[in-house]
């Protein structure tokens, strides 16, 4: 009976989510009135901000759901990076239990809605304005209406996804957008190869295959690496009249996980962020040598200089967004509080340290790996035109979603496999 | 605008129940014209019919209505309307939320009586031994009466006494007594030992205090386990040198304290060691176990110390004593070495189950208190009960007043002493909730010195003994009780006092006196008080000489409860006279009772709020039962626990804004809404907790469920023998099935060591042959495992014929507790340590539910492996004399 309730409980949840997420996918493919429907297409993915955008909504014309879950992506992580530089809201988050955490998500639902209307306002009336031909104020009005309900909308069902606890709705969001572009991608794909000898493209094909799966597969060993640190509670130290032996104790599953990348994606958010600007000046610096004979030299630099740029930040990044969320001064407190210890370690200030050495490491390596990742695809890229190697934000979040949601299916299943033990 | 919808909702589930109401209605006259007897065969001939077409919804209402003429035959109370829909609510297994004084008990009566018609014994639970008792011996004289058994448990019973009473129709208990039955059954070592029958329908009384408030504490049966004593000694001498913000740091929130680098420090130099967290001599957790021991926990606040020098906890909710259980981790030790009593053995847990898991094994459950409203939503969420109200049947006319905040402790216990005094001057009732035994006794003494008379209930072994009577006077002209916890549930305070009760008690008391003393000093004593003059001549014509015997006196007593006189007329004369005396005082109670309605009923006094606003009404819930009048008021004052800790910078600067003039109070309905909001978020703080404490319960629910199942198996099935020749062939294909995969060489030997084992002899294993298929080698192990089996069986047996069904069985029943235990404390580490995945991003319970379920596997493996490893190891020496 057990068993099959826990089944029958996963498969409602399951049912639930993939509902909401064709919810979400069908916002995409209604149109916002008054706009043509390829009015997209039209040349303006040169703008970095509505590049981004499109990754991320993974289509290409204006339907309600267009803005989606981006806002309250984004109001997610400001509420996040804010969080520890103000003590009123580091409080709810840490002291005040759920009550708090309600208050905060509240916060960034407020957040979103305002976010949502800056964006849907600046697409309202610097994209589309200048190539729509029955402009008015009404229809840029109703544009800014439907995609911030409709970005609302995708809000509320990446809430109730995560309610389901199978994984993280926005992430979910996200993947469904970026699965929804790969046809487009493979349509391009093709195109590229169509018009070369089919024979000779194989073997190519084949190679950026076998690279693909390999850069899968460093992906999913990066993501899932971290780091044990065994530690070792009073109470613990006191069973020593149990059959335990001490090598037993020490051998158990009390250790705290760190993650080599810890920050995730959010490095690379950031830093393709920042990159822009860096890249500007350079850019407009530039740009007068590109008219001369020195072009080739031009462009050679500035795709070296992009290229340090980036490298640089996304390293920066990595270590910055560590130091926000792992404070090593925090967690040797709670160590304390907790009355846990590292063996070997003294508690206070010796933990501290130890810890701000292995986290800062951490973080260099992981930034390290990322920056690699990140770049490494875009060689591949250059002489196969696919556009999810072009991507690696994309995938990252592709394996982290598929990773974290089959670990919450196992881990309800697990339930299920005590009926089959005797 | 919402109002009219919920309003009509709420009725919509009260209609469904009204035309069954109806239908109950209508069977009271056909009822009314039946005899006793008759009604007794009716319900005999309802109960065959149930048995055998097992459809309830055909006898109900009749069933319902003959327990309400029962009722009023035996108690000469009816059962209003609105009970009966509170009767349905119960039996569709959901909470009925009803007022105090609505006769909680007697509705009960109602699915009780339908249940424990299945024959498989219905549970009503209480929250302590008094309630119990009480209930069982006035409201079960109506299960009696129609023919069904009530059984009572009671802490101090034997276990034979608690077998018979689990097989009544009916059984009252506690929540305690019932969980520690249902832990004690599963560690039984025979079937006759086991008490209880499978869990089937129960009502809880009190639903909120058992479920939600108690939710959070285990019920842990443990054993005795070594620990060295005199490192409790030295750290709490240490304790005391150590001082607070220099050497250490407290987070009363949340309960932890924390050494600082200087106190690290301190410590060892203290001690004469190197590390407070070596492995070899761990220091740590007795320093702060002896720290907390100082700070965050007080004498007579959460502890008592007891004649016996025991260190008796004190129910932070229910004010009662829970004897018998002890803190865990060494913080009881601390405590006893703190209050310099001896140092008991440090107890190891040998089995647990929270009150959330041990109630949802009822195949139904129901249960009923006056606020579950305020936590709707967990009852709904964890156990699947709907919390339904039930209207009163005469409206609340209680009054509660604004709470008054006083700047300081000693401001507010002046202004409560002069409420004392206020209402005293005009002879009204008063009872104060307080919050610890400690305050309780402050504000007597502060009574005392203004000579205003009081009556004081905690949980005192003194003040305990008086309770009933108390509480059954607390209603009286001019009373003034001051009270823990304790008066907040099951208490029932009628104004004018509950003189039945009283008599009921002085009775006794004068009854069991009678034995032990000489007569005639027991009547010329000091005790002896008006209530027992008329019964004077009865006594005395009585006769002393027969009251020595304890037959005469046990039927006595029953008699009083019962009411059913007998056919005996030196105890009719003595029923008679009860009778005449109280029907006397009857018309006396009435005045009184009328006169203190126009002075304005019962006044509730609190002296702090709660952490819980469900505490908080229960206490001005003692007020204003039955339509009576009635008022409350809370005086706080600012540095009261729940203010301090959860204010918040609302209450301060509000505070700041007012600008606070000496003494007196503040009363504005902001503070007391901002007041509210803290406990809000307490409550939710708590809930939050308790549901984190229920999803992770649920893995370690099912591995008890399968443990303890599979253990009653054991104690039930005749031979094992089949069982444990299955376990053998298990654990050799485990271990032939490792081996195939293993590529360590070094840990062949060790194979074939376990493998060894298993056979009970040595036997030189094939390996290589199983490199390739297992299932060759596997088949020859199973034989030669058959073999030796039945070989060591035949050796046992000559000498002594059945020894090897009690072996298997006693082998297999100590394995099954020696490795749960050991389970238990290794899912408890992981339980502690798993938290601290989430740094890594990782969910804690997923990672947990995977983490605990390998423990289990290992666990079930050991177990089959080391069974048969004991039985092949075992011999039968002969005693040649």
């Amino acid at each position: 009976m057990e068993q099959s309730t826990t089944r029958s409980l996963l498969k409602g949840k399951i049912l639930k989510i993939l509902t909401l997420l064709l919810l979400v996918r069908l916002g995409l493919y209604i149109p916002v009135p008054g706009v043509e429907l390829d009015i997209l297409t039209q040349g303006q993915t040169s703008n970095p901000m509505f590049g981004f955008a499109k990754t991320l909504v993974g289509n290409s014309f204006l339907g309600i759901g267009s803005l989606g879950i981006l806002p309250y992506i984004n109001a997610s992580i400001i509420i996040q990076l804010l969080t520890p530089l103000f003590p009123n809201l580091e409080r709810l988050q840490k002291e005040e239990g759920e009550l708090g955490r309600q208050q905060i998500s509240r916060y960034t639902r407020y957040l979103t809605c305002i976010w949502a209307i800056v964006l849907s306002s600046a697409i309202a009336f610097f994209l589309i304005k200048p190539i729509t031909f029955g402009w008015s104020l009404k229809l840029g009005l109703e544009i800014v209406l439907s995609l911030t309900v409709g970005s609302i909308l995708s809000m509320w069902f990446a809430e109730l996804i995560t309610e389901e606890s199978l994984g993280n709705g926005s992430s979910m969001i996200i993947f469904i957008n970026i699965v929804g572009g790969i046809p487009n991608n493979l349509s391009s794909l093709s195109k590229t190869f169509s018009a070369a000898n089919l024979a000779s493209a194989i073997p190519l094909l084949l190679t950026g295959l076998g690279i693909y799966l390999g850069i899968v597969l460093i992906i999913i060993f990066f993501q899932e690496s971290y780091k044990k640190i065994t530690i070792v509670s009073a109470k613990q130290l006191n069973l020593t009249t149990s059959a335990q032996t001490q090598s037993e104790r020490l051998a158990n599953n009390s250790f705290i996980p760190l993650k080599l990348n810890q920050g995730g994606i959010m490095p690379l958010v950031f830093s393709s962020t920042i990159a822009v600007v860096f890249m500007y000046p350079a850019q407009i610096l530039l740009s007068s040598a590109l008219l001369t004979n020195a072009a080739g030299l031009a462009s050679k630099l500035l795709t070296i200089y992009s290229f340090g740029i980036n490298f640089v930040l996304v390293i920066f990044f990595s270590c910055f967004y560590v130091s926000l969320v792992l404070k090593p001064k925090d967690m040797s407190e709670n160590l304390g509080k907790m009355a846990y210890s590292i063996p070997g370690i003294r508690q206070g200030k010796e933990t501290t340290k130890y810890l701000e050495k292995v986290i800062n490491r951490l973080a260099f390596i992981g930034g390290l790996f990322l920056a690699f990742l990140a770049f490494f695809p875009l060689f591949v890229g250059n002489f196969i035109q696919f556009g999810l190697f072009k991507n690696l934000t994309s995938l990252l979040i592709l394996i982290g979603v598929i990773t974290d949601t089959t670990s919450q299916i196992t881990g309800y299943l697990v339930s299920t496999r005590y009926e089959g033990l005797k | 605008m919402l109002e009219p919808f919920f309003k009509n909702y709420f009725n919509q589930s009260l209609t469904k129940y009204n035309s069954q109401v109806d239908a109950i209605n209508n069977f009271g006259p056909m009822l009314s014209n039946l005899s006793d007897d008759e009604i007794r065969q009716r319900v005999q001939i309802l109960k065959q019919q149930l048995l055998s077409n097992k459809n309830e919804a055909d006898i109900i209402c009749e069933v319902f209505a003959i327990v309400r003429e029962a009722t009023f035959r035996t108690l000469d109370i009816k059962h209003f309307d609105v009970q009966l829909i509170g009767g349905l609510v119960l039996n569709d297994g959901q909470i009925a939320e009803m007022k105090t004084g609505e006769g909680k008990t007697i509705v009960a009566l109602l699915p009780t009586f339908l249940n424990a018609l299945y024959g498989k014994g219905v549970h009503v639970v209480t929250v302590n031994d008094y309630l119990a008792r009480r209930d069982a011996e006035t409201v079960g004289r109506v299960h009696r009466f129609l023919g069904l058994t009530v059984g009572l448990i009671q802490e101090d019973m034997s276990p034979e006494e608690r077998k018979q009473n689990y097989q009544c129709d009916v059984v009252y208990v506690t929540n305690n007594e019932l969980g520690f039955d249902y832990l004690r059954d599963n560690m039984a070592f025979t079937q006759e030992e086991v008490v209880q029958r499978p869990l089937f329908y129960c009502v809880v009384d009190e639903v909120d205090s058992i479920l939600i408030d108690e939710a959070r504490t285990p019920l842990i049966i443990s054993g005795p386990s070594e620990a060295p004593t005199q490192k409790y000694l030295q750290t709490s001498q240490l304790a005391r040198v150590l001082q607070k913000n220099i050497h250490y740091i407290i987070d009363e929130k949340n309960q932890v304290v924390k050494l600082t680098d200087e106190g690290t420090l301190f410590c060892e130099q203290a001690l004469k060691i190197a590390d407070l967290y070596s492995p070899s001599d761990p220091w740590i957790s007795y320093v702060l176990n002896s720290i907390k021991a100082k700070e965050l926990f007080i004498r007579n606040t959460h502890y008592i110390v007891n004649v016996e020098e025991e260190v008796i906890i004190v129910d932070e909710f229910t004010g009662r004593t829970m004897a018998g259980r002890r803190w865990s981790d060494g913080l009881h030790q601390a405590i006893e070495s703190k209050e310099n009593l001896p140092i008991q053995d440090e107890s190891q847990t040998l089995a647990s189950i929270t009150y959330q898991n041990l109630f949802l094994l009822y195949d139904k459950l129901s249960g009923m208190t006056g606020t579950a409203k305020t936590e709707e939503l967990e009852f709904e969420k964890i156990y699947g009960l709907k919390v339904i109200p039930i209207p009163t049947h005469r409206d609340v006319k209680r009054k509660d007043f604004p709470d008054l905040v006083y700047k300081n402790q000693y401001l507010k216990w002046q202004a409560i002493a002069n409420e004392c005094i206020k209402m005293n001057e005009i002879d009204r009732p008063v009872l104060i909730g307080t919050t610890t035994i400690e305050k309780s006794e402050l504000l007597a003494a502060l009574l005392s010195e203004y000579n205003v008379p009081y009556r004081l209930l905690n949980a005192r072994p003194e003040n305990i003994e008086s309770e009933a009577e108390i509480v059954s006077q607390a209603g009286c002209r001019g009373a003034i009780t001051i009270s823990t916890n304790m008066a907040g549930r099951g208490t029932d305070i009628a104004l004018g006092g509950n003189l039945e009760s009283l008599l009921k008690v002085k009775l006794k008391k004068f009854i069991s006196d009678l034995v032990s003393a000489d007569f005639s000093t027991v009547l010329k004593s000091a005790q002896f008080d008006e209530f027992l003059v008329s019964f004077v001549p009865v006594f005395e014509t009585f006769g002393l000489s027969k009251l020595n015997e304890s037959s005469v006196r046990e039927d006595l007593l029953e008699y009083l409860n019962e009411g059913i006189i007998p056919d005996r007329s030196d105890i009719t004369d003595f029923i008679t006279a009860y009778n005449s005396f109280l029907k006397e005082r009857a018309a006396i109670l009435l005045e009184e009772k009328t006169l203190i309605t126009k002075l304005g009923g019962l006044h509730v006094i609190g002296t702090e709020r709660h952490e819980s606003r469900r505490i908080d009404n229960q206490l001005r819930g003692r007020s204003g039962r039955q339509g009576d009048p009635g008022s409350s008021r809370f005086f706080l004052s600012l540095d009261d626990k729940l203010l301090r800790l959860f204010g918040g910078d609302q209450i301060l600067n509000l505070l700041q804004n007012i600008g606070l003039e000496d003494d007196a109070p503040i009363q504005s309905p902001i503070l007391t809404k901002s007041l509210e909001s803290a406990q809000k978020k307490v409550e939710v703080y708590y809930f939050d907790s308790r549901k984190q404490l229920f999803e992770y319960d649920q893995a370690l629910t099912m591995q008890r469920n399968g443990i303890y199942s599979e253990r009653k198996r054991v104690l039930e099935k005749e031979s094992l023998r089949d069982w444990i020749i299955e376990y053998g062939e298990r654990s050799l294909y485990d271990i032939t099935l490792a081996f195939s995969t293993n590529t360590n060489l070094a840990l062949d030997k060790f194979f074939a060591l376990k493998t060894q084992e298993l056979l009970g002899m040595p036997y030189q294993v094939k390996w290589e042959s199983a490199k390739g298929d297992i299932n060759v080698l596997l088949n020859n192990l199973k034989h030669q495992f058959q073999v030796s089996y039945t070989l060591k069986e035949a050796q046992l047996e000559a000498i002594e014929p059945g020894i090897m069904r009690e072996l298997e069985r006693s082998f297999l029943l100590q394995q099954i507790d020696f490795s749960w235990k050991e389970h238990l404390q290794k899912i408890s580490a992981l339980r502690d340590s798993i938290r601290w995945r989430s740094y890594g991003q990782r969910d804690p319970l997923t990672d947990y539910k995977k983490e605990s379920y390998s423990t289990f596997v290992t666990m079930l493996n050991r177990i089959r492996h080391q069974v048969i490893y004991f039985i092949f190891r075992s011999k039968i020496t002969i005693d040649f004399e």
